[in-house]
């Protein structure tokens, strides 16, 4: 017999999807690994996982500092 | 156009603009340049084969699109492989090769007193367009309520108790030049009027008029004359005058074949090190500059700024996307180096790292016919995600995926 589940289907790069990955370890929201660059996850949690996301990729980015624009000219 | 067709779900009220020339005019010079050729080729023959229409066009499929074009605007109508012309805009395209159409607006028979001069048109009409779009960006605290309604229809504000907070698509509608801005607002006006055929019949009738000449506001809505005149594409000389002008940016935006060319200043200068400079004093420019980037300083008539990846995130938090951001760049300087429009695009493609779709995941299939015969109805009705052969797993979008699960049902092979 066919089963059937209600979620988000997720297409995203290979590191971000370890990323979510380690974010499962404590936050249990993906239903299935569907293999490279694939998850199925439940729909609540989409909200989060986004701003997870975006969280991390702006950890991921670095700038210059501050003061450092003082001397751009 | 999108002005008539997004207003007119019944097909009679279109019919019934159709007897109106300055809105036969107004559909013709909005049609795509084939369509248009389509219309003259066959304006004097009643009827004709609608398998001879390829001849004139370079493929088929053009040949189709074009038909399905002037069908949806009801131009031609098909009866057993018959096309033939309405016969209204029939009749009035063969009129208009004659002479030019007029205005069909009402005048006053009495020259009026206190006539303005074009220039005081201009001047106030601008003014008061300006007062609109000032308090779109923050600038003034208050319309009257029936603007107010205007932009909650269009979108533009929403209601939030007493507050009026802005879209964003209100972002997006003050990046565009000015004609494009007043069709978006008549296209509202249209949309929300009672009485639509008259309402277009009016709109696209105050496109033809002329220049400083005074209209009459009786058998019009009084209701569009106020909202039209405090937006500024109208003008009157006093609340009460039973005269109206035409403000110079509606004249012709409707009915001219040539798209305006949008007004554009080149104040920016972009450079390689994402720093801009725009030379400008005018509040609207500095607020949308302001959307997209980190001011640094500002001097009397010159502001400069960066272009920071917080500051266009947040841009993009806003509603705004990389391509409109570099659209108006582009508009207003010289040139736009590539490296600062491809690290606006990178910093969009950064944000969209995740895709995601509302889905059914179908699993557990026994046997490879039921997950291939799942497979193919999947896919032919539109409903296929994705699939994992080895995995035995489709996905299936949500909103399509009714037909495929009633397929598995009537199978009684799906755990409900």
């Amino acid at each position: 017999m066919v089963k059937k589940s209600e979620g988000i289907f997720i297409c995203c790069d290979e590191p971000i999807k370890q990323y979510l990955r380690y974010l499962d370890q404590n936050h249990k929201f993906i239903i299935r690994d569907l293999g490279e660059g694939q998850l199925f996850i439940r729909q609540d949690a989409i909200k989060s996982v986004k701003e997870w996301v975006e969280e991390y990729l702006d950890q991921q980015t670095f700038r210059k500092p501050e003061s450092a624009n003082n001397f751009t000219n | 156009m999108s002005l008539l067709t997004s207003s007119f779900k019944d097909y009679k009220e279109l019919q019934l603009a159709y007897s109106s020339p300055a809105v036969v005019l107004g559909i013709f010079r909005h049609i795509s340049l084939k369509a248009q050729h389509f219309l003259m080729i066959f304006l004097f023959l009643d009827r004709m084969d609608e398998k001879s229409l390829v001849k004139f066009a370079s493929s088929a499929t053009e040949a189709d699109e074009v038909l399905q074009e002037l069908k949806s605007l009801m131009l031609y109508t098909c009866t057993g492989g018959n096309i033939s012309m309405h016969a209204e805009v029939q009749k009035q395209l063969k009129a208009m090769l004659n002479g030019p159409i007029l205005c069909t607006l009402r005048t006053k028979s009495k020259p009026d007193k206190r006539k303005p001069t074009i220039e005081d048109i201009y001047k106030i009409t601008q003014n008061n367009w300006k007062n609109l779009i000032d308090y779109l960006i923050g600038l003034r605290e208050r319309v009257s309520v029936s603007i107010l309604r205007l932009l909650l229809h269009s979108g533009l504000v929403y209601q939030n108790g007493q507050e009026f907070p802005k879209t964003s698509e209100c972002f997006r509608f003050l990046l565009k030049p000015q004609s494009i801005q007043i069709e978006f607002l008549l296209k509202h006006i249209l949309a929300a009027s009672s009485d639509k055929v008259k309402t277009a019949v009016f709109l696209f009738n105050l496109s033809l008029a002329e220049l400083g000449r005074d209209y009459s506001t009786k058998d019009t809505n009084r209701g569009i004359i106020e909202d039209l005149t405090e937006i500024g594409l109208l003008f009157k000389c006093k609340q009460r005058s039973k005269r109206y002008y035409v403000a110079p940016p509606v004249i012709g935006l409707l009915t001219d074949s040539s798209k305006p060319i949008p007004l554009t200043e080149k104040f920016l200068t972009v450079e390689t090190n994402f720093r801009i400079y725009a030379y400008t004093q005018s509040d609207l420019h500095i607020v949308l500059l302001s959307y997209f980037l980190k001011l640094e300083y500002r001097l009397p008539g010159l502001v400069v700024g960066f272009l920071t990846r917080d500051s266009v995130c947040d841009a993009f938090k806003e509603g705004l996307n990389a391509n409109q951001i570099v659209d108006f760049l582009k508009n207003h300087s010289n040139s736009v180096p590539q490296n600062v429009s491809e690290q606006l695009y990178l910093w969009e493609k950064e944000r969209n790292r995740i895709s995601e779709y509302e889905s059914y995941m179908l699993e557990e299939f026994a046997d490879i016919s039921l997950y291939r015969s799942t497979l193919n109805f999947a896919q032919g009705s539109g409903a296929y995600l994705w699939d994992n052969f080895d995995r035995r797993v489709i996905i299936l979008h949500k909103s399509k995926a009714e037909p495929v699960l009633k397929y598995l049902q009537s199978l009684d092979r799906i755990v409900s």
